[in-house]
């Protein structure tokens, strides 16, 4: 368990890093807070000429909140269930970031390690789908993605080789939310859902159960429709069949997991009314 | 891609300024460069908590960081905590939240931030704050009340009596255990093996060229190379003769994915994993034998082709006629099915061994990770050749082994060989991924038993057949291990007629090893079956177990395979635990949240008996102690014991304080050296307060004899006079008149250079010490995530007389964890070409404080007729907790019809379960055929 050699770069601004990933095409790695890569590196299950660290990339770890809530790539999940910022934004993120792993991982993980390190059955990127969040890669330009379009597939990405994840955004939004987890303790997964039920908008993802976080379009509807959280689980499966997944234990879970995080939601959404 | 780097940074305080490669992680980098050894690696992959540090003031895993990284940063290790005086350390120390100890530095990090961050930390926050610190030994317990009782002292559980803290703790809580990987001498060369990835297949190509010419290389060896040159490879000739030879590395054939190929020598492990990468290997796959059923008629496919069969063992015990006739005929026939999963010992410290060979001296020097340091020691003698005088063995910190470090592993002695070829000092750390794959795997047992019951109940007869799976290179257990459980199936109950079936067979897997409770199987499968036999029967499983349990009028009992259980307390036990459980309101609440709310709760209870202290099982059923005066008049005790968390140095130092009427702390423990204590049986099998303390009191017996002389000579009153008491020795009627021990050791070292009172003790144990227990719980299973709680954990047993009730208790709790985690979490896995899936501890999930619940003890002390009255209990839990909770889900389950009959109960089998409890039509159960 000790990885292969490399080379190893700190650059102090993320157009260093860009630089240096342009320079490198192919046969570098960014490296973040390192919990999903250092792992991988130590089996040797992946091997990479240069890392690039970007701990030491003071402009891409902060909080900031104007009309979007927006937040640094290099952000560690710590900060994000801390941040009072965080917390009136995006409760939802600072939540799920506690879901993420131990405190000695989380102290370390970042929020764009997670989402690019695109886990199938981890919570971050289900969260950033289900709060419309869009995040913005630098190469040697800038775009920006809506999350459901940055997910490509299990640990894929729509980042290319010259590109980093710099930021990510997320609306801010009044809105009743939960999120389940099985098994439900911080760390690994085997599947989940998350829901946001914020007035008209209301929105369910499923992950573990598929290769990117999905969401139900089907199950949506019936729940726009006034669905029972049972039948809008129902609608779901429909949906995992018609995305392909195929029939297996994790769908169940989703399912379990779906109805578990629709009665939490609309019991607090019920309680926010009351209180509003 | 030999770059270094200048990193500077702030260790403990102190700045440090070094050279190294960018791959160096900070973990290896405090380790290796640093020395401060505190640090444990027992992943590299982040999920064990071992290595956690803290870094710029919050805790980091420093096998995921790398040296470079902390580049201007500020460390702190557990070195650099107030050691002992820490209120966290004092508050692990009072409450055993220590055992073997190498967890308990990244604790101590954590639970430092934890307590930092959350001054008044509830049980749940204390509970997710330290779920990423495994422990494989306390079951938490002790960890969750220490973190409370340091946030809180008023929340200190309070006196403990007899139960003095452990004296192991203060090198532990420091950081200066010393484990196999602290012990690096100058000129350590390192050791990484090539492993077959595939499971059955001829090597047609092993090129090793590369890998010789990589800088820094120092050897690489195959089979060519070792296998001429090494002895019987047998780790003790007590176990069965495997024909065909085990043999350090594969030559032609692989026979499972892990067997060792090659093995590299390079001046650091980051080279020496280069090395392996450059090893070409290719080897003709051929399909592999891994279902253990199939396995047994297979004459196509074999792990040996030249034995003809898969068959390693058969012992049939016959069904005599009254048997049979029972069988056929008895009012009430029951067939049931018990299947347990291959799981791993998976101990927080892998394997390893630093092995040093002086061809000047013809001396090797070894120290391993062992539970028996002597029979290391006459295993490398015989594998190596060197003579057995000339080998020395020491282990001193044993991270816990659970069985899997009691007798030397094929990877140990190779390793040991290797070092006798080059002359040189090889040492050899197993990775994580070797010990799960590579190093012994358990259980995988197949029960299928046969049940006959008159109309009340009562158990007339039974017949096991019992399937084990041996893997691809048969270690037994200890010697008959398989056949055993078929020997004690009967358990604590009143069955007349009994008979059983044993076979065991090899398959292209991970050799089967022993793991606590060899013979656990005999309790898992028996009181899972019982469940079903109550279910089928149509009886509450209490009732149908009051109406066959033994009551202590029964006893002695003679078992139908003539053993003979006496001094327990079975039916006590049961009675000790429904009581607790409230077991009739359980009972009634169960079936209340049914009707109401739909929720499914379970009941389960299990009896085990754990035969311990095993006569017949040379070389472990005896031991010897070497008692010795100072000069300063405290007591050393020499044993052939191990640190391996069991609190021996603690526990053992009581037995002869108690026998000498010393002050503990007069007695001092040397253990864990071949050259300094006499030849004994290691510490395994339950057998250390039986043996082990029956090998000290005869000891202490015999100096007793000694100093009485002596003293009635200074005292000049015959020796009939004297008596030890409260530290010296004393006239029995002049109270006034007394010698103390240093006045007696001094007057024998009069008698010339080197003369010592001291005394020899030996003990060999009777046929069998049974101890036993009652294990209750209550579960929830949630219908629709498939997932178990545990609400209640009840303990009540019976170990006889308690050395110290901590130690007890702390063995109890984590054999009860370990248990809960093949209950419902552990499982080792195999693709269908026989690849590992379960590599790590994130695909390996054993259970963490979240999963772990509190165990409420009841404690029965029925003295075992040994000297001191006790009885061995250290693997029991294990064997009970695994049959409790499958007991309780499947009770759970019952109440809508969805059945189980193999562990682990994860959510996955639970939501299989349900749904085919949906699509199944209830239809009345046919009386099952006799067995053949």
């Amino acid at each position: 368990m000790k990885p292969a050699p490399f080379a190893y770069r700190a650059p102090t601004s993320s157009a260093q890093a860009i630089a240096l990933l342009a320079e490198h095409r192919g046969r570098a790695r960014l490296l973040a807070g390192g919990q999903a890569l250092m792992p991988l590196l130590a089996s040797r299950q992946v091997r990479s000429p240069l890392l690039i660290d970007l701990n030491r990339v003071p402009d891409l770890a902060f909080v900031s909140r104007a009309e979007r809530l927006r937040i640094g790539a290099l952000t560690r999940l710590r900060r994000l269930e801390a941040d009072p910022v965080v917390r009136a934004g995006a409760p939802l993120l600072a939540a799920a970031a506690a879901l993420a792993g131990p405190v000695q991982v989380r102290n370390r993980a970042t929020l764009g390690g997670a989402l690019a390190h695109a886990d199938p059955a981890a919570e971050l990127p289900a969260v950033a789908v289900a709060l419309d969040a869009r995040v913005e890669l630098r190469g040697s330009g800038v775009r920006h993605l809506p999350a459901a379009d940055f997910f490509r597939g299990a640990h894929q990405t729509a980042l290319d080789d010259g590109e980093l994840l710099a930021a990510i955004e997320f609306p801010l939004r009044e809105a009743a939310f939960a999120i389940e987890k099985i098994p439900a303790r911080p760390g690994h997964a085997l599947a989940g859902a998350v829901v946001v039920l914020g007035g008209e908008d209301r929105r369910l993802v499923l992950f573990g159960a598929g290769p990117v976080p999905l969401r139900p379009a089907r199950a949506e509807a019936a729940l726009a429709g006034g669905a029972a959280p049972a039948e809008v689980a129902e609608a779901a499966m429909a949906d995992l069949d018609a995305a392909g997944v195929p029939e297996d234990v994790t769908r169940a879970l989703a399912r379990g997991a779906l109805t578990r995080a629709l009665d939490r939601a609309r019991a607090t959404a019920r309680n926010q009314v009351d209180h509003g | 891609m030999a770059e270094r780097m200048t990193v500077e940074m702030k260790v403990n305080g102190r700045p440090v300024r070094a050279e190294v490669s960018p791959r160096t992680s900070l973990a290896d980098f405090l380790r290796e460069e640093r020395r401060l050894t505190a640090t444990q690696l027992a992943c590299e992959e982040g999920v064990c908590g071992a290595c956690t540090v803290s870094m710029d003031g919050a805790t980091v895993l420093s096998c995921l960081v790398l040296a470079v990284q902390a580049e201007g940063a500020e460390v702190w290790t557990a070195e650099g905590l107030d050691g002992a005086a820490a209120p966290l350390a004092e508050a692990l120390h009072a409450e055993h939240g220590i055992q073997c100890g190498y967890c308990t530095p990244g604790i101590l990090m954590r639970g430092g931030e934890l307590l930092k961050e959350q001054p008044a930390p509830s049980e749940r926050d204390i509970r997710l704050g330290l779920c990423g610190n495994l422990c494989r030994c306390t079951g938490y317990a002790g960890i969750v009340e220490a973190v409370a009782a340091a946030a809180d002292p008023a929340a200190a559980p309070g006196e403990r009596g007899a139960a003095p803290a452990r004296r192991e703790d203060e090198r532990l809580l420091a950081g200066r255990g010393e484990f196999v990987n602290d012990v690096s001498p100058p000129g350590t060369l390192h050791v990484a093996f090539l492993r077959s990835t595939v499971a059955a297949g001829r090597i047609t190509r092993l090129e090793t060229g590369a890998a010789r010419a990589l800088e820094g290389v120092v050897a690489v060896f195959t089979a060519a190379d070792l296998n001429p040159r090494a002895g019987d490879m047998r780790p003790t000739p007590l176990l069965n003769a495997a024909e065909p030879p085990l043999l350090p590395l594969a030559a032609d054939r692989v026979r499972f994915a892990g067997e060792p190929l090659a093995l590299v020598v390079a001046g650091d492990r980051y080279l020496a994993a280069d090395a392996v990468d450059l090893i070409e290997v290719e080897i003709e796959p051929e399909p592999p034998v891994l279902d253990p059923g199939g396995a047994v008629e297979d004459t196509d496919r074999l792990v040996y082709a030249e034995t003809g069969s898969n068959l390693y063992q058969e012992l049939t015990s016959p069904i005599r006629p009254k048997l049979r006739r029972a069988l056929e005929d008895a009012p009430q026939v029951v067939r049931a099915t018990s299947r347990q999963q291959r799981q791993a010992n998976a101990p927080l410290e892998t394997r390893g061994v630093v092995a040093s060979y002086d061809p000047d001296t013809g001396e090797l020097v070894a120290s391993l990770s062992t539970q028996n340091p002597h029979e290391a020691k006459l295993a490398i003698s015989r594998v190596s050749g060197v003579p057995a005088e000339q080998v020395r063995v020491t282990a001193r910190d044993v991270g816990g082994s659970f069985g899997l470090k009691v007798w030397t592993g094929r990877d140990e002695l190779t390793v040991a060989l290797a070092a006798r070829v080059l002359g040189r000092t090889l040492k050899w750390i197993e990775t994580r991924q070797e010990n799960l794959t590579a190093s012994g795997h358990a259980r995988m047992d197949v029960g299928e038993a046969t049940f006959a019951l008159d109309e009340q109940g009562r158990i007339l007869g039974c017949h096991l057949d019992h399937l084990e799976d041996t893997g691809a290179y048969p270690l037994g257990v200890v010697g008959k291990a398989g056949p055993f459980v078929g020997m004690v199936f009967t358990g604590p109950y009143r069955i007349p007629l009994h008979a059983f079936r044993f076979r065991s067979v090899r398959t292209n897997t991970c050799p089967r090893g022993a793991y606590r409770g060899p013979w656990a199987f005999a309790t898992v499968a028996r009181e899972q079956m019982l469940d079903e036999v109550a279910r089928a029967v149509g009886m509450d499983p209490l009732e149908l177990r009051r109406r066959n349990v033994l009551g202590p009028d029964e006893l002695p009992y003679t078992m139908p395979t003539r053993l003979v259980l006496d001094h327990v307390t079975p039916a006590q036990t049961l009675e000790e635990v429904a009581a607790r459980l409230d077991y009739p309101e359980v009972r009634l609440r169960q079936r209340r949240l049914l009707a109401e709310e739909g929720r499914l709760i379970g009941v389960g209870i299990a009896i085990g008996l754990e035969p311990s202290s095993i006569g017949t099982m040379q070389p472990i059923d005896r031991d010897t102690a070497r008692l010795r005066v100072e000069l300063d008049g405290t007591i050393t005790a020499y044993l052939a014991t191990g640190a391996g968390g069991q609190g021996v140095e603690t526990t053992m130092a009581q037995v002869v304080a108690a026998e000498l009427d010393v002050d503990l702390d007069a007695v001092r423990v040397v253990q864990g050296d071949t050259d300094a204590t006499p030849y004994g049986r290691g510490t395994g099998a339950s057998g250390t307060a039986v043996i082990t303390g029956s090998a000290c009191r005869a000891a202490a017996a015999e100096l007793l004899t000694m100093a009485k002389e002596l003293a009635a000579e200074h005292l000049g009153v015959p020796a009939e006079r004297v008596e030890p008491r409260r530290g010296v020795l004393a006239d029995r009627q002049d109270p006034g008149a007394a010698v103390s021990w240093a006045e007696l050791a001094k007057t024998v070292s009069a008698h010339g250079p080197g003369e010592r009172l001291e005394a020899l003790g030996r003990y060999k144990a009777p046929p069998m010490t049974w101890s036993n227990a009652c294990h209750g719980c209550v579960v929830e299973v949630d219908r629709e995530l498939g997932t178990v709680r545990i609400e209640r954990y009840v303990v009540a047993e019976d170990c006889g007389r308690m050395i110290n009730a901590k130690v007890v208790e702390g063995q109890i709790a984590g054999g009860v964890l370990q248990g809960i985690g093949g209950a419902l979490l552990e499982e080792v896995r195999y693709d269908a070409q026989g690849r590992p899936l379960t590599r790590g501890l994130a695909e390996y999930a054993v259970p963490t404080t979240l999963e772990a619940p509190a165990i409420e003890f009841v404690h029965i002390e029925t003295p075992s007729p040994t000297p001191g009255g006790h009885k061995g209990m250290g693997q029991g839990g294990a064997a009970g907790a695994l049959a409790c909770v499958f007991n309780a889900v499947a009770d759970a389950l019952a109440q809508v019809g969805a059945r189980v009959d193999r562990t682990p109960l994860d959510p996955a089998r639970i939501l299989t379960a349900f749904a085919e409890a949906g699509s199944r039509s209830p239809r009345p159960a046919a009386r099952p055929p006799s067995p053949s």
